[in-house]
């Protein structure tokens, strides 16, 4: 047993174990194996990018198109590294098989060499760093404060305007073009705000209040999504985020601050006579009735929005019906509870709230 | 290195056999396999859990679980296979292999490297119960606050969390000073510290890393539990209190952590890849800084896990150059390998196949840290599948593949038997192509939107969540393949020989018989 004593780590053996033979096979089958796996992996790689689903990627306002730039160089970048890597090491599995012993150089390092692939990784995450710090100052912008105030609860998204004196729920509009500025809360435990088309996520933390603005450019309807995880209906907790010109937005910001809609037809009005004798104005607000709970989502234009249960549900009257007779068999835990009445005082109350345009 | 042998003068200790035996032993090697043998159940069961998440996202809908099942599952999941399967796994193989390498007749305090496996075994078995009493913690593996308090989850299965979370770091902590005083004072004579193998290097540098991580969750938990037992509020703002505190408590311990289960890793790499390509280890003082260099740093990056609680933006920066400069010495090791390859004479049995492997697909992982790492990038794909694709990445191909190297590697000696090398490569080839299958489309599901922590999702996803659960499945699958070989080579007349590996070099395998004896050394090694 010879070898070298300065070098640590090794206690190099030339003793005559036992043999093992590196057959051809595991060979290619390595080699192969590597080449399949790269394939696999681009083939992969180009149907993702082919989906032609809305994504990151398919950015609807401001800062995503940055942030899409920048994920693209980085992708870019880390690609022809993580390429090079593994070409150099396909390229010593297929060459440096087994071979005669004396061919082996017993090398043990090289000073030089470990310094010059120290520096290049070291050069590649400057450049990447600065990359980065160049746009996130594209990305900032002047920000006119906050126009709404978005609340998280368990599992649902208040949307609050207080100068315009209304309060909304799983539902928003903003205006194309003009900076959209929000203030983030949360009334329980910690939830995030994210519309992913719209790029960055905020978390919503009680006893902080958070911001985010940005830009949206492109109308359209867009998921909105908490992202932090929150509890047992966690994955129900999602919100429609509308954007609309900006004459549109005037529109709805005049519509939702009136005073709920006065019911027509018999079934409706004697639906909008329930509401308020039964329990639901102990945690629901409609304005211009009696009802002024703050506990639950505000109802007043109920039946203008495209959702419920936090927009995991179309808002259909079916649904909606559903909803009432059993809240826990749609969404376990949430805190609504049955509405136990009989089913005709039950479909009354369905036409009022869908009444609420 | 010239190793001699001295005779000793401590009278070898007669082996005991029988359950009785195990169960009070303080010997080093069998307190290994126990640990080994525990992580391994405890493997079997977060897999299960895996598959059942897996089932559930396989289309969209509530089909299969409740979210409250759901939820407990996936936190169940990744809180056993960190504290009750990586770790203890890693724990158990430094403790067989370190004393061995290092020429050391046992680990320096026996009985309380007993105490630190009984701590886990009951430390875990405690974690579990919690299923009996009302559900298991439901909170996940980071467990946020103010949803861990009395108010969110009233339940026990957090109060059964926090309690089990203290007797595992307990004993890991208790560990890594055993490793740490080990590795210091029972050296071969004449072994310099910095001549150790580079798996106990490794393995003793970890340890500083658990030694100074693991109080923080310590203290994050012993707070936690004065606020749900005793109503204080540490975490709460009605009362004064502050959520962030723990994320920044939890993530300067959560974030080592992450490469407490992974330098050990390296370790074991750095040892496999010289031994099948009989050259030696390319750089071993680079590899000893970059291993340091990754503990040093892994401490001041933990900011990057809350880019977007409302960081100023100075911190985002500091935050963000710190965890990409990660990326240094993780390239100079995997350099260093290449390296180390480069005109060797290689062949590929089981544990060389598992580090290649590990070597292309942990690079991966490595680089989708480096996009999470930008702060504009990652405030958009932050708790989205694109995170669990990359810790997967980091964690599976690279912890676990790892792991599986230096268990086919070791198997032999801890065995005395081999392997069966052709069910140990249809295991890693099926391993891999499930891997895969399994985690490569989640970081299209993250760069499409979807958050993770969901039981069911947006109709959009229902395609890549097809394809993830086929591949979990064989992925999953593959592992029972992994169990049997291992039974097998237990059951099995393949006599191993001292040293199959033709490259391997180090103590345990020149200066040892395979098993490794009861009473270690008959002579003391000393290395001249």
């Amino acid at each position: 047993m010879i070898a070298s004593s300065t070098d640590g780590g090794t206690i190099r053996v030339s003793s005559a174990a036992a043999h093992r033979t590196g057959s051809a096979s595991p060979r290619r089958t390595v080699a192969r194996g590597l080449v399949l796996g790269a394939l696999l992996a681009l083939v992969v790689m180009a149907a993702g990018c082919a989906g032609g689903q809305p994504d990151i990627f398919r950015p609807g306002g401001s800062a995503g198109h940055e942030i899409k730039t920048l994920s693209y160089q980085m992708f870019a970048i880390l690609a022809v590294v993580l390429i090079t890597v593994w070409a150099l090491l396909t390229f010593v599995v297929i060459k440096y098989r087994r071979r005669p012993e004396a061919e082996v150089p017993q090398t043990r390092g090289n000073l030089k060499v470990e310094i010059v692939w120290t520096l290049i990784p070291a050069v590649i995450v400057t450049v990447l760093f600065l990359l980065t710090v160049r746009t996130t100052e594209q990305i900032a912008m002047p920000d006119p404060g906050a126009q709404f105030t978005a609340v998280g609860h368990q599992w649902w998204w208040e949307f609050d305007f207080p100068e315009q004196g209304f309060k909304t729920a799983n539902e928003v509009y903003v205006a194309a073009g003009r900076t959209t500025s929000i203030d983030v809360e949360s009334v329980d435990v910690i939830h995030s705000f994210w519309v992913p088309q719209m790029g960055g996520k905020v978390d919503m933390i009680p006893g902080h209040v958070n911001h985010i603005h940005f830009v949206p450019l492109e109308k359209g309807q867009y998921l909105g999504e908490c992202s932090e995880f929150c509890g047992v209906q966690h994955g129900k907790m999602r919100f429609l985020f509308v954007v609309v010109s900006p004459e549109a937005y005037s529109a709805w910001v005049h519509d939702q601050a009136e005073p709920a809609a006065q019911p027509s037809g018999a079934e409706a009005v004697a639906g909008g006579r329930l509401i308020q004798t039964i329990a639901c104005g102990g945690c629901h607000t409609i304005r211009g009735t009696s009802m002024k709970g703050t506990f639950g989502p505000d109802l007043t234009h109920f039946g203008s929005r495209r959702g419920i249960a936090a927009y995991t549900l179309p808002n259909t009257p079916q649904n909606l019906l559903a909803w009432l007779q059993d809240p826990q068999a749609i969404k376990p835990e949430c805190t609504m509870p049955k509405v136990p009445l009989p089913l005709p005082e039950q479909r009354q109350l369905v036409t009022y709230l869908e009444e609420l345009q | 290195m010239i190793v001699e042998s001295a005779p000793i003068d401590a009278v070898p200790v007669a082996e005991r056999r029988g359950l009785g035996a195990w169960l009070t032993t303080t010997d080093h090697k069998r307190i290994g396999v126990m640990y080994i043998c525990t992580a391994l159940c405890f493997f079997l069961v977060a897999v299960t859990f895996a598959m059942l998440m897996r089932t559930q996202l396989i289309r969209p809908g509530m089909h299969f679980l409740t979210p409250e099942e759901y939820n407990q599952i996936f936190s169940m999941h990744g809180t056993t296979m960190v504290f009750l399967f990586a770790m203890p796994l890693i724990i158990g193989m430094a403790n067989y292999v370190v004393p061995l390498q290092i020429g050391a007749r046992d680990m320096a305090f026996p009985r309380a490297n007993a105490l630190s496996y009984w701590l886990l075994l009951f430390g875990g078995l405690l974690l579990f119960s919690s299923f009996a009493f009302g559900g298991a913690m439901d909170t996940g593996w980071f467990s946020y606050a103010p949803l861990t308090s009395k108010a969110y989850s009233p339940h026990d299965g957090v109060t059964f969390w926090t309690v089990s979370l203290v007797l595992l770091g307990g004993s890991s902590i208790l560990g890594s000073i055993n490793f740490i005083v080990t590795c210091l004072r029972f050296r071969a004579k004449g072994m310099r510290l910095w001549q150790m193998p580079i798996f106990s290097v490794a393995t003793f540098i970890n340890s500083f890393l658990i030694l100074f991580a693991f109080p923080s969750l310590t203290a994050a938990i012993a707070l936690l539990y004065l606020d749900r037992q005793y109503g204080t509020s540490f975490f709460d703002p009605a009362g004064g209190g502050d959520p962030i505190i723990w994320q920044h408590l939890f993530w300067f311990f959560g974030h080592p952590e992450v490469y407490i289960m992974i330098l050990p890793a390296f370790g074991v790499i750095s040892a496999i890849i010289p031994a099948f390509a009989r050259k030696p280890l390319f750089g071993y003082a680079s590899m000893v800084y970059a291993t340091a260099s990754i503990a040093i740093l892994s401490f001041i990056v933990w900011g990057h896990h809350m880019f977007t609680v409302g960081m100023p933006a100075a911190g985002q920066l500091f935050f963000m150059y710190a965890t990409m400069l990660i990326a240094v010495p993780t390239g100079v090791k995997v350099f260093n390998w290449i390296a180390t390859m480069w005109q060797g004479s290689m062949t590929f049995e089981t544990p060389m196949l598992f580090s290649i492997g590990f070597i292309c697909l942990f690079t991966i992982g490595g680089f989708s840290g480096l996009v999470l790492a930008i702060t504009p990038v990652d405030i958009t794909i932050h708790n989205t599948y694109y995170v669990v694709a990359h810790f997967h990445y980091v964690l599976v191909s690279g912890a676990l593949f790892s792991l599986f190297a230096g268990a086919y590697f070791w198997l032999p000696k801890f065995t005395g038997k081999m392997y069966s090398e052709t069910l140990g490569k249809l295991h890693f080839w099926l391993s891999v192509i499930g891997f895969n299958i399994a985690f490569f489309p989640q970081h299209f599901l993250g760069l499409a939107g979807m958050p993770r922590r969901i039981p069911d999702y947006a109709l959009q996803f229902a395609e890549w969540n097809m394809w993830s659960t086929i591949g979990a499945f064989i992925f999953g699958l593959s592992q029972l393949l992994f169990l049997y070989n291992v039974i097998e080579c237990i059951r099995s007349n393949r006599k191993a020989a001292d040293n199959p590996w033709e490259g391997a070099d180090t103590l345990e395998w020149t200066h040892l018989p395979s098993p490794a004896p009861y009473h270690t050394f008959e002579t003391a090694p000393v290395v001249k």
